[in-house]
């Protein structure tokens, strides 16, 4: 730690733009938030007539109405189920396959992670239609299994690309030995490979939870019944551009904020992490 | 003789299903309905639905009802998939016209008319049944008028500007820089969503530059979307524009923020369709509400239709074609009983006027609403655009184009000229013979 | 040689699983999707097909060229404006140069976890005529028309969303870019210093050579997000006004869904898909020949 701090004699000029920039950047950043935060305490009538004032007797009214108008608590319960079940599942899908791909000297291995490559290019708008009617055929709609394939197949391309290039840096030897000692390859994939990826298990379970939480299309698609919506289709049904009570809808926005926010304080460590891991292998 | 036959066939399935309902709902065996609509609870407009649903459950307690509740364009979207799919809701909102083009095509949507006996039928605003269809199926019973186009005025604040109700858009705007002056908005009216412009303006001036007969004819191609009336009623919106009648930046205001400008008293009148009193008596300040008038869009220079507005069929619950039995006769039940005088009573006490005919006495009607009941009672309706017109002409080049119009980045004549371009190779009207 | 059959079984059972369920979710509804691309269907009724009539209309069709445009303009600003500045503003929490740098990094960091659709609608908040913004100047200035012209401006309507952009996804090129620059040992940049060499010195000359690959990934990252972005510009402006902020992926929404044009939506799907393997291609040519000097 100390040489940091020999380090930090960065030249005046330097550190003073560096304090301007960052305040701004953390200004813009934050007064919004803060701004949609203590304005979803005030009542309609204030937040109309003095946008900007702070309130001047905070209430929590708006998200009582809002929680139970809105029925964000069946949401918030549907998204944990549908984002926990897809994460799990597309990171033991994707470290399987990386694995495949990476330790087994089959030509095959080139064209799969082609393929998997090309669905970082693919677009949801481009298959929602002909996935839409393929899962009424099959029975899929309305369900939550009908929900999570789609999240976990538009995870795999990402997921597979990051644990390749960690599963490749595992070195042969290791799964060597583990074959001459006659463990199956599902022994090695489970009591080796798994537990030596960890550190990008966590990144990658930490990008999916992030990108399925926040998914719209495919819930508010796929699902018709009330009961299975997650938490951002509920509030942006809910809350959505007819709803002239300001209030209201500043409460649900905030709803559907804070999980992520305490996701992100709880995780931020292995986030930033994550995220190095995640871009700089090739 | 053929209406005879209808007749008594009507009557015989009325029989038939009131006998089936008398069955069911002895037996006592549940029946489970599940209901698509376009509606947003959280639309002040919305508040008389949750009341409709208690009411009508109490009454039929053995009728289940499923909702699922999605508002604006995300509505059509997913409808498309579902219809896609062939497997639609026993109950969905539907348009007497284009814009439920794709479930209406396809015949997903039941022919009411074994069930509209004539009495039934004479409960209602006779306008409500024309043919939907074409052999003249009804698919809806449409609870209210959609007429797109009135004025409301804030009195207060007229009487505080020493302003008198202008006569012709003239003489409104001769008023805008008093209004102004005031730091007030002369007209809000918000076009964000890119609709409001063409349906709830553009349709009205069309009709009164050139009457229906005109339209008749540019849907059918003897006219041209390229003539005087068309082009002149565009230029109006561009003068409104130009003299600052409406808010600045109109085309970046959603349509709620702009009456919600109105109820919060920063405009003195508000251009938008006759259905918003509903959200305008939720919303505003009960004091304030009864300062509210309503008045027809004023004349304007050059009008041949005048005092007019522009309406259509409002949007109402449909039954799927394939429901029969059991479920059909609660469908029926559930329909009759929204739309019907129950139903009907309570969309009166919030606000808004249905076509099943009351007994006004009855209700305390509200200044606004009465004098909104006289206007409508009193004008000729023109045609709704985006009710006649294919979707993709409507919505890619005529709501946009008006906006670069409003904007100064378009001419009435090119805008004009674009729209007749597009829809004599590609609508739909034209390709009827 | 029974081995090497029960290791290919094994092999298929590892990659298998993931690719049957990657296929079948977007490899044959994409294939069914280029299909359509060469129809004329309105998502009923019969199917025609009309050969490459609808490739050949996006050549003509003004508003799929502002599309494009938009597009690019998204691909410009993230690749020039978040990456870069994301490394300055990791560059200097890495050096320390403010202090309390944790707490600017959680902050700074915020956006990245709110979803798009949320993230409009509060700068809609912000924005719309009778948002924040135009309000705070209304009462500086006086002028109580005051509004954000910008929006309306034929060439620089897009410039508030790129705005937004910015705001939404540097803090994630910062984190990635922090996390790279804990990996380079303080020893060469002190080497550095010994020499007197200036921190504009080391930043260009020594800190961003070594982070070259990882802005060529965030490059890649950048590009083929910017070619799909929808979900802000849907919920923030919805292509308007007046096709002003149009981007291909809002436009192929709205002709598929609303105009109910399935084929001709069909077609711009597929052409966003060929864009953004156009840009790739040419992001890997270009750093392979920067390489190469």
């Amino acid at each position: 730690m100390q040489y940091r701090s020999r380090l930090a004699i960065a030249p005046l000029h330097w550190r003073i733009s560096a304090y301007i920039i960052m305040v701004l950047f953390t200004l813009i950043t934050v007064f919004p938030l803060v701004w949609l935060g203590y304005s979803s305490l005030k009542p309609n009538a204030e937040i109309v007539q003095h946008p900007l004032a702070l309130p001047q007797a905070p209430s929590f009214d708006n998200y009582v109405r809002a929680w139970t108008m809105g029925g964000l608590g069946t949401a918030l319960e549907n998204s944990l189920i549908y984002t926990g079940i897809a994460t799990v599942s597309t990171l033991f899908l994707a470290l399987a396959a990386a694995f495949g791909l990476a330790k087994f000297p089959f030509k095959s291995a080139k064209f799969f992670t082609w393929a998997f490559s090309v669905g970082l290019m693919l677009t949801v708008h481009a298959v929602i239609v002909p996935l839409f009617l393929a899962e009424v055929r099959i029975g899929l709609i309305n369900t939550r299994l009908g929900v999570i394939l789609p999240y976990v197949a538009f995870d795999l391309p990402m997921s597979i690309l990051i644990a390749l290039s960690y599963v490749k840096g595992i070195p042969d030897a290791l799964i060597e030995s583990a074959e001459i000692d006659g463990a199956k390859y599902r022994q090695i994939f489970w009591s080796l490979i798994v537990p030596l990826s960890a550190p990008v298990a966590a990144t990658m379970a930490i990008l999916s939870f992030l990108r399925h939480w926040n998914e719209f299309l495919f819930v508010f698609i796929f699902t018709t019944k009330k009961a299975l919506k997650s938490l951002p289709v509920a509030i942006t049904q809910f809350a959505g551009r007819q709803n002239i009570e300001y209030g209201l809808q500043y409460a649900s926005l905030v709803i559907g904020i804070m999980p992520m926010i305490l996701f992100y304080m709880l995780f931020h460590r292995q986030l930033v992490k994550g995220f190095g891991e995640g871009a700089l292998k090739e | 003789m053929k209406i005879c036959k209808k007749v008594f066939i009507a009557a015989l399935v009325a029989l038939a299903t009131m006998g089936l309902g008398a069955q069911t709902s002895s037996s006592g065996a549940p029946v489970t309905l599940t209901v698509y609509m376009q509606n947003d609870l959280a639309n002040p407009q919305s508040a008389y639905w949750p009341v409709t649903v208690e009411a009508f459950q109490k009454k039929y307690p053995n009728i289940k009802l499923e909702f699922e509740y999605v508002s604006g364009e995300e509505f059509h979207q997913k409808f498309q998939a579902m219809a896609a799919s062939g497997d639609i809701p026993d109950l969905f909102t539907c348009y007497a016209g284009a814009r439920s083009g794709y479930i209406l095509d396809r015949g997903m949507v039941k022919d009411l008319r074994p069930y509209l006996t004539e009495s039934f039928k004479k409960q209602y605003n006779p306008a409500i049944w024309q043919p939907q269809g074409p052999n003249g199926e009804i698919y809806i019973i449409s609870p209210n008028m959609a007429v797109c186009t009135v004025v409301y005025i804030n009195t207060k604040l007229q009487k505080q500007l020493g302003l008198s109700t202008p006569k012709t858009l003239d003489e409104m705007i001769a008023q805008v820089p008093k209004i102004r002056a005031a730091g007030l908005t002369p007209l809000a009216f918000g076009n964000k969503a890119q609709w409001q412009a063409q349906s709830l303006c553009l349709s009205m001036l069309v009709d009164r530059m050139g009457g229906t007969a005109w339209f008749d004819k540019a849907m059918k191609g003897t006219a041209k979307f390229t003539d005087k009336p068309f082009v002149d009623a565009i230029a109006v919106i561009k003068k409104m524009v130009d003299t600052k009648l409406f808010p600045a930046g109109v085309n970046q205001l959603e349509g709620p923020q702009a009456w919600g400008e109105f109820v919060q008293g920063k405009a003195v009148y508000l251009l938008d369709a006759g259905w918003r009193i509903s959200a305008l008596k939720a919303a505003a300040n009960p004091a304030d509400y009864a300062n509210y008038a309503v008045m027809a869009f004023p004349a304007v220079a050059g009008e041949v239709n005048h005092g007019s507005s522009a309406a259509t069929l409002g949007e109402a619950l449909a039954m799927n074609t394939k429901l029969s039995g059991a479920k059909a006769d609660a469908a029926w039940k559930f329909l009759s009983f929204i739309y019907g005088q129950e139903g009907c009573e309570i969309l009166m006490k919030y606000g808004t006027v249905p076509t099943y005919k009351l007994d006004y006495s009855k209700f305390e009607i509200d200044s606004l609403t009465r004098q909104y009941i006289d206007l409508i009672n009193s004008q000729t309706m023109g045609y709704v655009i985006d009710a006649k017109m294919d979707s993709e002409g409507v919505n890619n080049i005529l709501n946009p184009g008006l906006q670069a119009v409003m904007m100064g980045t378009k001419t009435p004549a090119q805008l004009a000229a674009e729209y007749e371009a597009w829809v004599a190779a590609n609508d739909s009207n034209r390709r009827k013979k | 040689m029974v081995n090497a059959r029960s290791k290919r079984r094994s092999y298929l059972s590892f990659v298998l699983p993931a690719f049957v369920i990657y296929a079948a979710i977007m490899v044959f509804p994409l294939v069914f999707t280029l299909g359509l691309s060469f129809t004329k269907w309105k998502g009923y009724g019969p199917i025609e097909f009309v050969g490459f009539q609808n490739y050949a209309r996006l050549l003509s069709d003004p508003v799929f060229h502002i599309g494009l445009r938009n597009n690019v303009l998204i691909v410009l600003i993230s690749v020039f404006g978040q990456i870069p500045l994301g490394l300055l503003l990791a560059y200097m929490l890495h050096r320390r140069m403010v202090k309390g740098a944790k707490l600017f990094e959680i902050l700074i960091f915020l956006p990245i976890t709110i979803s798009s659709v949320i993230v409009a609608q509060l700068w809609n908040r912000v924005f719309s005529p009778v948002g924040i913004l135009p309000t705070i100047v209304r009462q500086l200035t006086g002028n109580h028309d005051y509004i954000m012209t910008i929006f309306e401006n034929k060439d620089f309507a897009f410039v508030p969303i790129m705005f937004v952009l910015l705001w939404q996804h540097t803090s994630l090129y910062m984190v990635i870019f922090l996390a790279n620059l804990q990996r380079i040992p303080d020893s060469v940049i002190e080497a550095a210093k010994m020499e007197g060499a200036s921190e504009g010195i080391i930043f260009r000359k020594i800190i961003v050579p070594i982070l070259a690959p990882v802005v060529f990934i965030n490059s890649i990252l950048a590009i083929s997000g910017s070619f799909k972005s929808f979900d802000l510009i849907y919920s923030m402006t919805g292509g308007g006004p007046a096709h002003l902020t149009e981007v291909m992926a809002v436009y192929m929404y709205n002709t598929t869904f609303v105009f109910q044009n399935y084929g001709y939506g069909s077609a711009i799907s597929i052409v966003i898909i060929l864009f953004i393997v156009a840009a790739i291609m040419l992001t890997k040519a270009a750093t392979n020949k920067l390489n190469m000097v």
